[in-house]
Protein backbone atom coordinates (compact mmCIF):
# COMPACT_ATOMS: atom_id res chain seq x y z
CA UNK A 1 0.00 0.00 0.00
CA UNK A 2 2.51 2.12 0.86
CA UNK A 3 4.37 1.17 -1.58
CA UNK A 4 2.55 2.54 -4.71
CA UNK A 5 2.36 6.02 -2.47
CA UNK A 6 5.68 6.41 -2.58
CA UNK A 7 6.21 5.41 -5.81
CA UNK A 8 3.69 7.47 -7.11
CA UNK A 9 4.98 10.64 -5.38
CA UNK A 10 8.54 9.56 -6.46
CA UNK A 11 7.62 9.94 -10.19
CA UNK A 12 6.22 13.71 -9.15
CA UNK A 13 9.22 14.43 -7.83
CA UNK A 14 10.98 13.48 -10.64
CA UNK A 15 8.98 15.20 -12.96
CA UNK A 16 9.36 18.50 -11.18
CA UNK A 17 12.83 18.20 -11.63
CA UNK A 18 13.19 17.11 -15.14
CA UNK A 19 10.54 19.83 -16.47
CA UNK A 20 13.08 21.69 -14.59
CA UNK A 21 10.25 23.46 -12.61
CA UNK A 22 12.01 22.33 -9.45
CA UNK A 23 14.79 24.72 -10.31
CA UNK A 24 12.93 27.79 -11.63
CA UNK A 25 11.29 27.43 -8.39
CA UNK A 26 14.36 27.63 -6.09
CA UNK A 27 15.82 30.40 -7.82
CA UNK A 28 12.72 32.57 -7.75
CA UNK A 29 12.70 32.14 -4.23
CA UNK A 30 16.40 32.57 -3.41
CA UNK A 31 15.81 35.70 -5.57
CA UNK A 32 13.16 36.97 -3.32
CA UNK A 33 14.62 35.68 0.02
CA UNK A 34 17.42 38.26 -0.93
CA UNK A 35 15.18 41.08 -2.24
CA UNK A 36 13.58 41.96 1.39
CA UNK A 37 16.92 42.70 3.28
CA UNK A 38 18.08 44.79 -0.09
CA UNK A 39 15.12 46.89 -0.27
CA UNK A 40 15.54 47.58 3.83
CA UNK A 41 19.06 48.43 2.96
CA UNK A 42 18.10 50.93 0.18
CA UNK A 43 15.05 52.44 2.03
CA UNK A 44 16.91 55.24 3.62
CA UNK A 45 18.42 56.15 0.36
CA UNK A 46 14.81 56.11 -1.75
CA UNK A 47 14.12 58.11 0.97
CA UNK A 48 16.41 60.58 0.71
CA UNK A 49 15.90 60.83 -2.76
CA UNK A 50 12.24 61.53 -1.93
CA UNK A 51 13.03 64.46 0.74
CA UNK A 52 14.71 66.58 -1.42
CA UNK A 53 12.04 66.34 -3.82
CA UNK A 54 9.29 66.49 -1.11
CA UNK A 55 11.26 69.13 0.80
CA UNK A 56 10.45 71.66 -2.36
CA UNK A 57 6.84 71.07 -1.52
CA UNK A 58 7.69 71.70 2.51
CA UNK A 59 7.62 68.45 3.62
CA UNK A 60 10.15 67.35 5.63
CA UNK A 61 11.13 63.39 5.67
CA UNK A 62 12.80 62.71 8.90
CA UNK A 63 15.73 59.82 8.88
CA UNK A 64 13.90 56.56 9.40
CA UNK A 65 15.89 54.13 10.87
CA UNK A 66 16.48 50.68 9.11
CA UNK A 67 16.62 47.36 11.34
CA UNK A 68 15.73 43.69 10.98
CA UNK A 69 12.03 44.65 11.50
CA UNK A 70 12.24 46.34 8.36
CA UNK A 71 13.82 43.78 6.61
CA UNK A 72 10.71 41.38 8.06
CA UNK A 73 8.10 43.57 6.98
CA UNK A 74 9.61 43.39 3.32
CA UNK A 75 9.48 39.71 3.60
CA UNK A 76 5.97 39.81 4.92
CA UNK A 77 4.81 42.41 1.85
CA UNK A 78 6.75 40.30 -0.51
CA UNK A 79 5.07 36.87 0.78
CA UNK A 80 2.10 36.89 -0.92
CA UNK A 81 3.73 37.66 -4.42
CA UNK A 82 5.48 34.60 -3.58
CA UNK A 83 2.40 32.37 -3.01
CA UNK A 84 0.42 33.92 -6.07
CA UNK A 85 3.26 32.95 -8.71
CA UNK A 86 3.74 29.53 -6.64
CA UNK A 87 0.33 28.73 -6.84
CA UNK A 88 -0.30 29.97 -10.47
CA UNK A 89 2.98 27.83 -11.74
CA UNK A 90 0.99 24.73 -9.52
CA UNK A 91 -2.12 25.03 -10.81
CA UNK A 92 -2.10 22.83 -13.41
CA UNK A 93 -1.16 19.95 -11.03
CA UNK A 94 -4.12 18.13 -11.82
CA UNK A 95 -5.58 19.47 -14.94
CA UNK A 96 -2.91 19.55 -17.22
CA UNK A 97 -3.02 15.34 -16.27
CA UNK A 98 -6.99 15.34 -17.23
CA UNK A 99 -6.01 17.21 -20.14
CA UNK A 100 -3.57 14.42 -21.41
CA UNK A 101 -5.43 11.61 -20.14
CA UNK A 102 -2.14 10.81 -18.14
CA UNK A 103 -4.07 9.47 -14.88
CA UNK A 104 -6.66 6.77 -17.15
CA UNK A 105 -3.94 4.70 -17.29
CA UNK A 106 -2.90 4.63 -13.60
CA UNK A 107 -6.19 4.00 -12.21
CA UNK A 108 -7.04 1.02 -14.78
CA UNK A 109 -3.64 -0.44 -13.82
CA UNK A 110 -5.42 -0.53 -9.81
CA UNK A 111 -3.73 2.78 -8.14
CA UNK A 112 -6.36 3.93 -5.75
CA UNK A 113 -7.72 7.22 -6.67
CA UNK A 114 -6.92 8.80 -3.24
CA UNK A 115 -3.27 8.20 -3.75
CA UNK A 116 -3.15 10.10 -6.52
CA UNK A 117 -4.67 12.94 -4.38
CA UNK A 118 -2.58 12.31 -1.31
CA UNK A 119 0.71 12.08 -3.52
CA UNK A 120 0.20 15.33 -5.00
CA UNK A 121 -0.64 17.23 -2.06
CA UNK A 122 2.37 15.56 -0.44
CA UNK A 123 4.36 17.30 -3.18
CA UNK A 124 2.75 20.09 -3.71
CA UNK A 125 3.22 21.00 0.09
CA UNK A 126 6.74 19.37 0.49
CA UNK A 127 7.90 21.66 -2.32
CA UNK A 128 6.47 24.59 -1.12
CA UNK A 129 8.00 23.89 2.37
CA UNK A 130 11.17 23.53 0.98
CA UNK A 131 10.75 27.22 -0.91
CA UNK A 132 9.10 29.00 1.94
CA UNK A 133 12.34 27.88 4.17
CA UNK A 134 14.86 29.11 0.95
CA UNK A 135 13.19 32.39 1.59
CA UNK A 136 12.66 32.96 5.12
CA UNK A 137 16.66 31.79 5.91
CA UNK A 138 17.98 34.02 3.63
CA UNK A 139 16.19 36.85 4.96
CA UNK A 140 16.51 35.80 8.23
CA UNK A 141 20.99 35.09 7.57
CA UNK A 142 21.35 38.48 5.97
CA UNK A 143 19.21 40.21 8.87
CA UNK A 144 21.18 38.25 11.32
CA UNK A 145 24.23 39.60 9.75
CA UNK A 146 23.34 43.18 9.27
CA UNK A 147 20.93 43.46 11.78
CA UNK A 148 19.82 41.96 15.15
CA UNK A 149 16.39 39.25 14.35
CA UNK A 150 15.71 39.36 18.01
CA UNK A 151 14.17 43.02 18.20
CA UNK A 152 11.19 40.80 16.40
CA UNK A 153 9.27 39.13 19.01
CA UNK A 154 7.16 36.06 18.27
CA UNK A 155 9.46 35.83 14.78
CA UNK A 156 9.03 31.74 14.20
CA UNK A 157 5.47 31.38 15.18
CA UNK A 158 4.89 34.54 12.34
CA UNK A 159 7.06 32.31 10.27
CA UNK A 160 5.10 29.35 11.00
CA UNK A 161 1.68 31.58 10.40
CA UNK A 162 1.86 32.70 6.65
CA UNK A 163 3.73 29.32 5.92
CA UNK A 164 0.05 27.80 7.25
CA UNK A 165 -1.55 29.56 4.81
CA UNK A 166 0.15 29.14 1.65
CA UNK A 167 -0.57 24.98 2.89
CA UNK A 168 -4.04 25.91 3.40
CA UNK A 169 -3.96 27.79 -0.07
CA UNK A 170 -2.13 25.07 -2.11
CA UNK A 171 -4.99 22.58 -0.24
CA UNK A 172 -7.45 24.66 -2.12
CA UNK A 173 -5.86 24.18 -5.27
CA UNK A 174 -5.82 20.51 -4.82
CA UNK A 175 -9.34 20.92 -4.00
CA UNK A 176 -10.43 23.01 -6.74
CA UNK A 177 -8.56 21.12 -9.16
CA UNK A 178 -11.22 17.86 -8.32
CA UNK A 179 -14.15 19.81 -9.21
CA UNK A 180 -13.02 21.71 -12.65
CA UNK A 181 -11.10 20.49 -15.66
CA UNK A 182 -8.86 23.48 -16.40
CA UNK A 183 -6.10 25.04 -14.37
CA UNK A 184 -7.50 28.61 -15.55
CA UNK A 185 -10.58 27.58 -13.55
CA UNK A 186 -8.46 26.50 -10.46
CA UNK A 187 -6.59 29.63 -10.49
CA UNK A 188 -9.71 32.21 -10.83
CA UNK A 189 -11.97 29.85 -7.77
CA UNK A 190 -9.48 29.91 -5.49
CA UNK A 191 -8.24 33.30 -6.06
CA UNK A 192 -12.24 34.25 -5.70
CA UNK A 193 -12.55 32.68 -2.63
CA UNK A 194 -9.44 34.30 -1.07
CA UNK A 195 -11.17 37.74 -2.52
CA UNK A 196 -14.03 36.74 -0.72
CA UNK A 197 -12.76 36.13 2.89
CA UNK A 198 -10.93 39.71 2.33
CA UNK A 199 -14.84 40.88 1.78
CA UNK A 200 -15.71 39.35 4.56
CA UNK A 201 -13.32 40.28 6.96
CA UNK A 202 -14.61 43.83 6.15
CA UNK A 203 -16.95 43.15 8.94
CA UNK A 204 -15.12 44.01 12.15
CA UNK A 205 -13.96 41.19 14.17
CA UNK A 206 -15.30 38.60 11.19
CA UNK A 207 -11.95 39.08 9.97
CA UNK A 208 -10.12 37.29 13.02
CA UNK A 209 -11.73 33.78 12.29
CA UNK A 210 -10.76 33.78 8.79
CA UNK A 211 -7.16 32.10 7.23
CA UNK A 212 -6.49 35.29 5.60
CA UNK A 213 -6.15 36.85 9.24
CA UNK A 214 -3.13 34.19 8.98
CA UNK A 215 -1.51 37.04 6.50
CA UNK A 216 -1.23 39.60 9.21
CA UNK A 217 1.02 37.31 11.46
CA UNK A 218 3.60 40.83 10.90
CA UNK A 219 1.94 42.30 13.27
CA UNK A 220 3.04 39.75 15.77
CA UNK A 221 6.57 40.88 15.38
CA UNK A 222 6.07 44.38 16.57
CA UNK A 223 3.77 42.95 19.42
CA UNK A 224 0.99 45.07 17.25
CA UNK A 225 -1.78 42.26 17.81
CA UNK A 226 -1.46 39.81 20.54
CA UNK A 227 -0.69 36.23 19.62
CA UNK A 228 -4.14 34.78 20.85
CA UNK A 229 -6.03 37.20 18.00
CA UNK A 230 -4.45 34.63 15.97
CA UNK A 231 -6.42 31.52 17.75
CA UNK A 232 -9.21 31.12 15.80
CA UNK A 233 -7.22 31.46 12.34
CA UNK A 234 -5.10 28.69 13.50
CA UNK A 235 -7.71 26.41 14.55
CA UNK A 236 -10.18 27.15 11.40
CA UNK A 237 -7.05 26.70 9.17
CA UNK A 238 -6.12 23.75 10.83
CA UNK A 239 -9.70 21.89 10.59
CA UNK A 240 -10.05 23.22 6.95
CA UNK A 241 -7.02 21.44 5.56
CA UNK A 242 -8.20 17.86 6.03
CA UNK A 243 -11.69 18.47 5.18
CA UNK A 244 -10.60 19.81 1.88
CA UNK A 245 -8.12 17.05 1.66
CA UNK A 246 -11.28 14.92 2.42
CA UNK A 247 -13.56 16.70 0.38
CA UNK A 248 -11.17 16.44 -2.55
CA UNK A 249 -10.66 12.56 -2.36
CA UNK A 250 -14.50 12.16 -2.30
CA UNK A 251 -15.10 14.26 -5.04
CA UNK A 252 -11.92 12.60 -6.97
CA UNK A 253 -13.60 9.08 -6.34
CA UNK A 254 -16.58 10.11 -8.46
CA UNK A 255 -15.06 12.32 -10.95
CA UNK A 256 -14.52 11.63 -14.65
CA UNK A 257 -11.09 12.07 -15.75
CA UNK B 1 32.15 66.43 -1.56
CA UNK B 2 30.45 64.79 0.93
CA UNK B 3 28.16 62.69 -2.21
CA UNK B 4 31.02 61.98 -4.00
CA UNK B 5 32.79 60.19 -1.04
CA UNK B 6 29.57 58.41 0.47
CA UNK B 7 29.05 56.68 -2.91
CA UNK B 8 31.70 53.99 -2.41
CA UNK B 9 30.98 52.96 1.14
CA UNK B 10 27.22 52.59 0.10
CA UNK B 11 27.73 50.93 -3.28
CA UNK B 12 30.16 48.37 -0.63
CA UNK B 13 27.36 48.02 1.81
CA UNK B 14 24.92 46.54 -0.80
CA UNK B 15 27.18 44.51 -2.40
CA UNK B 16 26.46 41.68 0.07
CA UNK B 17 23.02 41.70 -2.40
CA UNK B 18 23.99 42.52 -5.43
CA UNK B 19 26.40 39.51 -6.05
CA UNK B 20 24.20 37.16 -5.04
CA UNK B 21 21.02 38.87 -6.79
CA UNK B 22 22.70 39.26 -9.72
CA UNK B 23 24.13 35.98 -9.79
CA UNK B 24 20.52 34.21 -9.08
CA UNK B 25 19.19 36.10 -11.92
CA UNK B 26 22.03 35.57 -14.62
CA UNK B 27 21.01 31.89 -13.41
CA UNK B 28 17.20 32.41 -13.89
CA UNK B 29 18.03 34.60 -17.23
CA UNK B 30 20.27 31.80 -18.82
CA UNK B 31 18.09 28.94 -17.37
CA UNK B 32 15.29 30.68 -19.42
CA UNK B 33 17.03 31.27 -22.87
CA UNK B 34 18.25 27.36 -22.81
CA UNK B 35 14.87 26.69 -22.22
CA UNK B 36 13.47 28.90 -25.48
CA UNK B 37 16.12 27.78 -27.21
CA UNK B 38 15.66 23.78 -27.09
CA UNK B 39 11.99 24.21 -27.62
CA UNK B 40 10.44 25.25 -31.30
CA UNK B 41 6.82 25.27 -30.17
CA UNK B 42 5.34 28.05 -27.49
CA UNK B 43 1.25 27.85 -26.32
CA UNK B 44 1.84 31.74 -28.15
CA UNK B 45 3.76 33.81 -30.05
CA UNK B 46 7.59 32.81 -31.63
CA UNK B 47 10.74 32.52 -30.13
CA UNK B 48 11.42 36.56 -31.30
CA UNK B 49 8.58 37.56 -28.95
CA UNK B 50 9.91 35.56 -26.31
CA UNK B 51 13.46 36.01 -26.47
CA UNK B 52 12.20 40.26 -25.98
CA UNK B 53 10.12 39.67 -23.40
CA UNK B 54 12.64 37.90 -21.18
CA UNK B 55 15.32 39.80 -21.67
CA UNK B 56 13.33 43.10 -21.06
CA UNK B 57 12.11 41.38 -17.61
CA UNK B 58 15.02 39.74 -16.99
CA UNK B 59 15.31 40.87 -13.05
CA UNK B 60 12.69 37.71 -12.91
CA UNK B 61 9.26 39.03 -14.70
CA UNK B 62 10.61 38.19 -18.05
CA UNK B 63 11.19 34.40 -16.85
CA UNK B 64 7.96 34.08 -14.97
CA UNK B 65 5.74 35.46 -17.67
CA UNK B 66 7.35 32.51 -20.59
CA UNK B 67 6.44 30.12 -17.69
CA UNK B 68 2.89 30.99 -17.64
CA UNK B 69 2.16 31.60 -21.00
CA UNK B 70 4.87 30.83 -23.55
CA UNK B 71 6.00 27.30 -21.90
CA UNK B 72 3.94 24.65 -23.82
CA UNK B 73 2.90 21.87 -21.84
CA UNK B 74 4.97 18.74 -21.14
Amino acid sequence: MMKQLLAFSQKEILELIRSGRLLLFVILFIVFGIMNPALAKLTPWLLEQLATTLAESGIVVVDMPVDALTSWQQFYKNFPMALIIYTILSAGVLTNEYQHGTLINMVTKGLPRWKIILAKTVVLWGTWTLLYSIMFAITYAYNAYFWDNSIAADLWIAGVLVYLFGIFILTLVIWSSTLFKTSTAVMASVGALVIGMYGISVVPTWGTYLPTQLLTAQNLLTEVTPLHDYQFAIILTGILIPILLLGSIVIFNQKRI
Amino acid sequence: MIILTQIPAEIMEILPFLIPLVIAQLALLAYTLWHIFTHPNYRRWNRMTWVIIVLIGMQFWGPILYFLFGKEEA
